[in-house]
């Protein structure tokens, strides 16, 4: 037994590495959020709810927090829904461009985004004359989100036998009866997820929004362009501690629900058989 | 057994390649399914058995031909609206409902009264003994529970078919053999007509009133069993059903039922009843290993037979099975059930006889 404790400490030693490299930062960030001083620096001047009051009052930080979470919300919506049926479509059917438009639709996932930001710019301003607004944020934040949604939801269907429909319409349901009593329930853990992973890929998103944001913004360039203003930097980090844990809430839920459906399958069949 | 239930008129259907070609999954074709028959469609992977079935499940469409259920054309109407229901190779439970809610689907959507769905419910459960197991998700129950769950889902419509696809080829060797006899006695307890779908013979054999035999998207031969068994049509069914010798063989006469055929250098006579064929044709004489006796010596019998090296034996419980090399060089199989007493046993190298009786051989002409 200690034998064997020994020959792994290597690898413990590595895993504590990994984890101190991966939490250490975010620690720091949420020790430096209740420290007493406008200089974030150790030691430590002592335990503070000041910034996290001081942020009660900040009202354009509000104001971009809940245009963060509008944006988020309508473009995960989107996103999920032009994903869910671009999956559809990929998995049920033999259509002449189906390779292409899967390599195709994949591309915004592993194109930079301050490049599609650039692109973006140029085609909402000097192409199409636009106004930047909330609205062409969320837009873009949609194109973001769809091949990551179209994937999820791809991944769960694959799984999803096509016989269901059809037992279901054998059963005498119509198209509309099966979608609504068959496909949908089935198929809505990946739905659930491929929203929450949208939801945090555009409240996270910063290179791109920066780019094509006009008067109004979102969270992410609104406090990077408040590091301007060193005193007020711990409101930033009482408010990054903050939504850290929201984002972690909603990852660690979003892994629930797609592990839910697959490990239900799997500690399956009593074999009790008559 | 005589008012037809589901009647193909012309059907065929072609299917386009991926390079474009079309390929003929079926051949147009007449069949008549009668009302209260277990029909089996039986053929190997690809010999268009499971597209004939989805053609009559309304799942996919034929190219060509006419599809009548009670005498109405069922051409325009949907799946949904057709009086059959069918039960799927994987089962396809619904897997988010229970195993009553399962049930229960096809007479919600036909919007049968609650109370009288219950009722309908629990019967068809009681039917395949699940009762107990209402609560139950598809995932928490074995696979022959999954199986009856099917089976009661599609029979609790009362549907005027009942369409099997592969019901139980999911299910090992012990429980298919218990599932067929269960299915054979709950298709003559609820006299639905069944038409069944299944690559094995055996299945086709126990269980079918009569079987449509497939292959390469034709229908080779439609009968009972003990026709198909016994008086295959072709080469082709003849060796798909059962274990066939087939022996080459060259026509010297042909008088009113009797055929006189040589096999090397020896002549034998067997039954054959059709026309068509003339001396010196050649044929192939099929016949099975169990109607074939081996015998020490040719004790001058009236008996047609052949001389043989025997070459192998295999002791297989119930009988042994030999193999005979002939003269010719064409091997033949002969099975023998192990009486017990006064039984020839041969040893390996022996020179035999293998006889038969004229009525057992089969004259094929292609």
């Amino acid at each position: 037994m200690t034998n064997n404790r020994l020959r792994n400490l290597p690898g413990y030693v590595y895993l504590a590495l990994v984890l101190i490299f991966l939490y250490l930062p975010i620690a720091l960030l949420f020790v430096l959020s209740f420290n007493d001083s406008a200089v974030m620096a150790f030691p430590l001047r002592g335990f503070t709810w000041h910034w996290y009051q001081e942020l009660l009052g900040a009202g354009e930080l509000w104001q971009a927090t809940r245009n963060s979470f509008i944006v988020a919300f309508v473009s995960a919506f989107f996103a999920t829904l032009l994903g869910a049926m671009a999956a559809f479509a990929i998995v049920r059917y033999r259509f002449r461009w189906r390779d292409s438009l899967l390599a195709l639709s994949s591309i915004p996932l592993v194109m930079p985004s301050i490049v599609l930001g650039a692109g973006l710019l140029i085609l909402f301003r000097s192409l199409m004359g636009f106004e930047l607004s909330l609205g062409l944020i969320t837009a873009s934040h949609i194109l973001i989100s769809i091949p990551a949604c179209m994937l999820i939801v791809m991944a769960r269907l694959a799984g999803f036998s096509k016989n269901l429909e059809e037992a279901a319409m054998d059963l005498g349901a119509t198209p509309w009866q099966t979608l609504l009593r068959v496909t949908l329930p089935i198929s809505l853990p990946a739905l659930l997820a491929a929203f929450l992973v949208a939801f945090t890929t555009s409240f996270d998103e910063y290179a791109m929004t920066t780019l094509i944001t006009g008067t109004e913004t979102t969270l992410p360039v609104y406090l990077y362009s408040m590091l301007r203003f060193p005193r007020k930097l711990p409101i930033v980090l009482a408010l990054g501690s903050i939504i850290i844990v929201g984002t972690s809430v909603i990852i660690i839920l979003a892994e629930w629900l797609r592990s839910a459906d697959t490990t239900a399958n799997k500690n399956s069949a009593v074999e009790v058989d008559r | 057994m005589s008012d037809t239930i589901i009647e193909l008129r012309n059907i065929s259907k072609q299917y386009r390649n991926p390079d474009g070609g079309m390929v003929d999954a079926l051949y147009p074709a007449d069949l008549s399914i009668y009302a209260g028959e277990f029909f089996t469609l039986l053929g190997p992977s690809g010999c268009g058995k499971s597209t004939t079935l989805r053609i009559m499940a309304g799942f996919e469409a034929a190219t060509s031909g006419d599809i009548l259920i009670k005498n109405q054309s069922m051409l325009k109407v949907p799946a949904y609206h057709r009086p059959v229901n069918m039960v799927f190779q994987d089962y396809a439970l619904f897997p988010h409902l229970t195993i009553a809610k399962n049930v229960e689907f096809g007479l919600e959507m036909k919007k049968v009264p609650k109370s009288e769905r219950e009722d309908r419910v629990q019967a068809a459960l009681d039917m395949v003994q699940l009762n107990g197991l209402e609560r139950r998700k598809p995932n928490q129950l074995s696979g022959g529970q999954r199986q009856r769950v099917a089976l009661a889902r599609a029979l609790v419509n009362e549907p005027s078919v009942l369409l099997l696809d592969e019901p139980l080829g999911a299910l090992d060797l012990k429980l298919r053999r218990a599932m067929q006899a269960e299915l054979k006695q709950l298709q003559q307890q609820v006299g639905i007509t069944f038409v069944y779908v299944t690559h094995d013979q055996e299945e086709a054999l126990a269980m079918s009133d009569r079987i449509a035999v497939m292959d390469g998207g034709r229908y080779l031969q439609v009968d009972t069993p003990q026709e198909i068994y016994e008086h295959p049509s072709t080469r082709f069914v003849a060796d798909f059903i059962g274990e066939t010798n087939f022996i080459s063989a060259t026509l010297n006469s042909h008088v009113a039922d009797l055929a006189n055929v040589q096999i090397g250098s020896q002549a034998v006579g067997v039954v054959y009843r059709a026309n068509g064929i003339y001396p010196g044709d050649e044929v192939t004489l099929a016949i099975r290993p169990e109607k074939l006796r081996l015998e020490q010596n040719a004790n001058g019998t009236e008996l047609p037979q052949l001389t043989g090296t025997l070459e192998q034996a295999m002791y297989l419980g119930t009988d042994t099975r030999f193999v005979v090399r002939m003269e010719t060089g064409e091997s033949l199989v002969v099975r023998e059930q192990n009486q017990m007493v006064n039984d020839f046993r041969p040893t390996i190298g022996d020179a035999v006889q293998v006889q038969f009786t004229a009525e057992d051989a089969r004259i094929l002409t292609d």
